[in-house]
């Protein structure tokens, strides 16, 4: 099952608000300034120890080398990325009519975590599930897992 | 550190590149003219480069490894930068963080 996150105020939170993961060494600390939300390694890592296949799905457009080296240096490796550009290029394609900035369904992503309302909105039009964080919670580690789980025991109960 | 030291060292992580598999390649001629950018080399579908750079709080140069997936900006020397090393490294520890960059290893430095 895949699981996807949007970075920016998910992933990537600023310190003056939220806990945050320890900044990594100088001068790594310059070449990637954002900040991870406290709680993320440990999130991402648990959900693949218990076999999600989990994505990034952003609409910003750092590039896959930039997204994939600054998770690196937290010892995270994702699955799959999607940015701006692909999602251009594989969702939106040649279409006249503009899709939303974000559409999981078009992966066959189970479940997004995503902070805008609007994603939140789109999630019944477009088929597809969200989860949304985004003030400080220190127990979204946990809402993120249960809601995972849940996810997968009603793909599980359908198939 | 001299800059014969320098280039010996930036020399050494290029030979460490081939060593792991990576190929030189003679693109962004122009650019490596005019601007003093060191060759590029491509592992797998990626290209990488290093140079030297210095950061506003230290005085130390450090030896950056730069990577793109997207050969037209390759062919231009644009890059996003991925990785910092210093020019105190042994041997052993700058091909670590070769492979690491590769992909070859997974980075436990995160501290």
């Amino acid at each position: 099952m895949k699981i996807s996150f949007d970075l920016d105020e998910v992933l990537f939170v600023s310190p003056d608000n939220f806990e945050v993961e320890p900044e990594l060494r100088f001068p790594l600390n310059r070449m990637f300034p954002e900040r991870l939300r406290k709680g993320t390694v440990e999130l991402i890592h648990e959900l693949q120890r218990r076999g999600f296949e989990v994505w990034v799905y952003t609409s910003s457009f750092r590039t896959e080398v930039y997204i994939n080296a600054l998770f690196r240096h937290y010892n995270i490796h994702f699955d799959q990325i999607v940015n701006g550009y692909r999602h251009k290029r594989e969702v939106q394609g040649d279409r006249d009519v503009t899709l939303p900035q974000k559409m999981p369904s078009h992966y066959r992503i189970s479940l997004h975590i995503d902070d805008e309302e609007v994603v939140q909105q789109n999630a019944r039009s477009y088929g597809y599930r969200v989860l949304r964080i985004c003030d400080p919670d220190p127990d979204w580690v946990q809402k993120v897992l249960d809601e995972a789980e849940r996810v997968r025991k009603i793909e599980e109960n359908n198939n | 550190m001299t800059e014969d030291e320098i280039e010996k060292m930036l020399v050494l992580v290029e030979l460490l590149f081939e060593k792991n598999g990576a190929v030189p390649l003679d693109i962004n001629e122009k650019n490596r003219e005019k601007f003093g950018l060191r060759r590029t080399f491509k592992y797998g579908d990626k290209f990488y480069r290093v140079d030297q750079a210095k950061f506003e709080e230290d005085n130390r140069p450090y030896m950056v490894i730069s990577c793109t997936d997207n050969e037209k900006y390759a062919q231009i020397g644009v890059m996003d930068d991925i990785d910092a090393l210093g020019f105190d490294m042994s041997e052993e520890v700058l091909d670590r963080q070769v492979r690491i960059a590769f992909g070859l290893e997974p980075d436990a430095d995160n501290d």
